[in-house]
C-alpha cells in the first residue's frame, strides 16, 4: 500500500516537474525537482543502495587497516573496533556515516542545477561520488585516529564535531568547484552578465 | 538521549547552524573592535569643504521635498554644499518641486540636469557637473540625518586613506506605523531589524576590517579625486553600487568604510513582490559583480582565509544552494523511525539559536545607533519582531535562491517576474484546459 503510494506521488511529481519546465518556472522547477528527487532517492536509497554504500565503505576501511594497522575492521557487520592499551571500542558504521545522504543531496542539486550539459553532469556526478566517498572514509580515519591517540573519551567530539567540521570543509570544495565556478567563473563573463 | 538528539541535530542541521555560528563569532570580535575603539574620538572641523549632492530623480515627486529639506537643514554650512537633481527619465510632478524650493530656501544652491535614462548615466552628468572635493550621492525617496554630511566629512577629513564610504540606511520607522496592513507592517519591521542588522552589526564589522563588501546605493560618499580615477558609473551590471566598490578597490586601492554616524532613512517597502524583485536583483549584481571582479571572489581554496569577498561568495552561493535540501531535510526524521519529538526539538534548538542571535543584534545595534533617540525608542518598543526574523530570513534565503537560479537563461533586468506573478502562472498551469495543452506539447 505504502509502495503504491510512493510510486503515484512519484509520477505526480515528475509530471509537476516537467510543467514547470515547459512553463519556464525555472526557480519552481528547481525547488520542487531537488527537494523531490532527495526525498525519494533517500526513500530508495535506504532501502536499496544503504547497505551497499556501507560494504563499499567498510571495505575500503579494512584494506586500509590491513596496510597501515592499528584497528580492526569487521566488513559483513559493518563494524570497527580500535583496541589502545586496555581499551577496547567499536563502533557500527550506519547509513548516516557512509556518505549516502551526502551523495543523495549533491546529486538531487546538481540534476536540477540549470547550467550543466548531461555529459557535464554525468562527469560531476563520477566525480562527486568519488571525492565524498574518499572525503566521508578520510573522517572516519579521523575518528579512529582520534580515539586511537586520545583514547575513547574522544570518540563524540572527534566524531560528532570536529570530524563534522573537517567534513563539512571538504564538501564546501566540492559545491564551491563544481556550482560556484562553473556558474560565476567558467562560463565567460559575458553570459554572466547577459544570463545566458 | 541529549546526546542523540544532539547528534542527530547536527546530523541534519550543521550547515543551517553554520551561517549563524560564523555570525555570532563576527559579533564577537565586532564587541571586542569597538570596546578597543570606543574612546576614539573625532576632531571637530577646522574648515568645510565644498560638497557636492547627486540626486537621481526618477518619480520621485512624493518624497523629494523632505529629501531637499533634510538637506537644508543639515548642521553643515549651506553655503558649502550644491545639489544637484538629475533627471533620469519619468515626466512628474519633481521639476515643480525643484522650483518651488529654490524659491523657499534660496541659500542652498540647487541645480536641475537632465540625462538619458538610467541611474548610472544619471550620476555619471552629476559627477561631470560637480565642483565639490566630495561627492555624496543618495536616493530620493529618502531624508538625511541632522548631522550625516558634517559627520560624513569630519570622517573624510580624519582619515586620507579613505576613498569612499557608505552611510548608514534605516527604513524610517513613521512610515512603518502608517501602514495599515498587518501583513504588510510585519513585513516592513523585520525590514527595518535587517537593514539595522545589515548595516550597523555586518557593515560596521566589515568596515572595521576594510573588507566591505559593497556601498550602499542609497547613500554613498566619495573622495571626487578617487572616484575620477575609475571607470565611473555604468549599467554592466544591475548593482551599480557593489561595481562602484570593487572599482575603487581595484583601481584606487585605500579604505573602503561606512560612516556609522551618518543616517539616511528611506522608505520600507511596499510589498512583498518588491522584496521578491529587490532581492533577487541584489543576489543577480552580487554574481555579476563577482564574474567581472574574479581577482578578488576566487583562487584555490586556501585564498578563502586571505580574500573576505571569497568567503561572501561562497556563503551567498556554494553553501546557500547546500542549505535548501537541509533546510527542509529534517522532516525525513519522522520518515526513518525517529520520534516526532527528536524532530521537534532539533526545530526548536535551531530556531531558538536563530532568534537568540537575532536578540543579540538588537541590543548591539541600539549602542550603534548613537544619538538617533527615536529610533532607538522604537528599537526597543519592536524588540519582539526578533521572534519572526527566523521566517523572514528564511524567505529571503528563498528569493536570493531565486535569484540565483534565475539568473541563468534570463535577460538581465531590473526587474524581474514577480511573485504574485509566478505564483499565478503555477495556478494557470494546473487549470484543466492548460494542463492538456502543456502535456499534448
Amino acid at each position: 500500500m505504502l509502495n503504491v503510494a510512493i510510486c503515484t506521488l512519484f509520477c505526480l511529481w515528475l509530471i509537476v516537474i516537467l510543467l514547470f519546465h515547459i512553463n519556464k518556472l525555472k526557480f519552481f522547477e528547481f525547488i520542487i525537482g531537488t527537494i523531490g528527487f532527495f526525498i525519494f532517492s533517500m526513500i530508495f536509497g535506504k532501502r536499496f543502495l544503504s547497505d551497499e554504500i556501507t560494504y563499499f565503505t567498510t571495505y575500503t576501511l579494512s584494506l586500509i587497516s590491513s596496510l597501515v594497522g592499528g584497528f580492526s575492521v569487521y566488513v559483513e557487520q559493518f563494524s570497527v573496533t580500535i583496541q589502545r592499551l586496555n581499551e577496547v571500542l567499536s563502533f557500527y558504521i550506519s547509513y548516516e556515516c557512509s556518505g549516502l545522504i551526502e551523495i543523495l543531496v549533491y546529486f538531487s542539486i546538481l540534476l536540477f542545477y540549470p547550467i550543466f550539459t548531461l555529459m557535464k553532469r554525468i562527469k560531476y556526478a563520477i566525480i562527486g561520488v568519488v571525492y565524498i566517498m574518499v572525503c566521508n572514509i578520510f573522517r572516519i580515519l579521523f575518528v579512529i585516529y582520534s580515539i586511537k591517540i586520545f583514547g575513547n573519551k574522544a570518540f563524540f567530539l572527534s566524531h560528532t564535531v570536529i570530524g563534522r567540521i573537517i567534513f563539512m570543509g571538504l564538501m564546501t570544495i566540492l559545491y564551491y568547484k563544481v556550482f560556484t565556478k562553473n556558474h560565476i567563473f567558467k562560463r565567460g563573463i559575458n553570459n554572466v552578465l547577459q544570463g545566458i | 538521549m541529549f546526546y542523540k538528539v544532539f547528534n542527530q541535530v547536527l546530523l541534519w542541521g550543521s550547515w543551517l547552524i553554520l551561517p549563524v555560528l560564523t555570525e555570532i563569532i563576527r559579533n564577537i570580535r565586532l564587541i571586542i573592535f569597538t570596546i578597543k575603539h570606543s574612546n576614539d574620538t573625532e576632531n571637530p572641523l577646522d574648515y568645510f569643504p565644498f560638497v557636492t549632492i547627486l540626486i537621481p530623480v526618477y518619480n520621485s515627486s512624493k518624497t523629494l521635498k523632505a529629501c531637499l529639506q533634510s538637506i537644508a537643514n543639515q548642521s553643515y554650512p549651506v553655503e558649502n554644499m550644491e545639489v544637484f537633481l538629475i533627471n533620469n527619465g519619468k515626466k512628474d510632478e519633481s521639476y515643480k518641486i525643484f522650483q518651488e524650493f529654490q524659491s523657499e530656501s534660496s541659500k542652498l544652491k540647487i541645480w536641475w540636469l537632465g540625462s538619458g535614462s538610467g541611474k548610472s548615466k544619471a550620476l555619471n552628468k552629476g559627477i561631470y557637473s560637480s565642483n565639490g572635493k566630495y561627492i555624496i550621492n543618495i536616493d530620493s525617496d529618502g531624508w538625511l540625518d541632522k548631522n550625516a554630511i558634517l559627520n560624513v566629512v569630519k570622517k573624510f577629513e580624519a582619515d586620507r586613506e579613505i576613498n569612499c564610504m557608505t552611510g548608514v540606511v534605516l527604513t524610517d520607522p513613521e512610515l512603518i506605523e502608517k501602514t495599515k496592513d498587518k501583513k504588510l507592517k510585519l513585513l516592513q519591521l523585520c525590514e527595518f531589524f535587517e537593514y539595522m542588522e545589515g548595516f550597523l552589526i555586518g557593515r560596521n564589522f566589515q568596515s572595521a576590517t576594510n573588507t566591505l563588501y559593497t556601498l550602499a546605493g542609497a547613500f554613498s560618499c566619495f573622495r571626487k579625486e578617487a572616484l575620477l580615477k575609475t571607470q565611473l558609473y555604468n549599467s554592466v551590471t544591475l548593482g551599480e553600487d557593489t561595481h562602484m566598490t570593487f572599482q575603487i578597490r581595484k583601481f584606487v586601492g585605500g579604505k573602503v568604510l561606512l560612516c556609522n554616524n551618518a543616517f539616511l532613512y528611506v522608505d520600507p517597502i511596499e510589498s512583498l513582490d518588491k522584496l521578491y524583485t529587490q532581492r533577487q536583483r541584489w543576489q543577480r549584481s552580487e554574481l555579476q559583480v563577482a564574474s567581472l571582479f574574479s581577482e578578488f571572489h576566487s583562487g584555490c581554496f586556501l585564498d578563502i582565509f586571505k580574500k573576505s569577498n571569497m568567503r561572501l561568495l561562497i556563503l551567498d552561493h556554494s553553501i546557500a544552494i547546500l542549505n535548501l535540501i537541509w533546510t527542509f531535510s529534517m522532516i525525513y526524521f519522522y520518515f526513518i523511525g525517529y520520534p516526532l519529538k527528536y524532530f521537534i526539538i532539533s526545530q526548536l534548538f535551531l530556531y531558538s539559536l536563530y532568534t537568540f542571535n537575532s536578540f543579540v543584534y538588537s541590543f548591539i545595534s541600539k549602542e550603534f545607533l548613537g544619538k538617533q533617540y527615536k529610533t532607538k525608542r522604537y528599537l526597543k518598543k519592536k524588540r519582539y519582531i526578533v521572534f519572526f526574523m527566523v521566517w523572514y530570513r528564511l524567505i529571503n534565503y528563498m528569493i536570493r535562491l531565486a535569484g540565483i537560479i534565475n539568473s541563468i537563461g534570463t535577460e538581465a533586468e531590473w526587474n524581474t517576474k514577480t511573485l504574485s506573478y509566478e505564483l499565478k502562472q503555477v495556478k494557470e498551469m494546473f487549470k484543466f484546459k492548460k494542463l492538456k495543452q502543456n502535456l499534448k506539447r
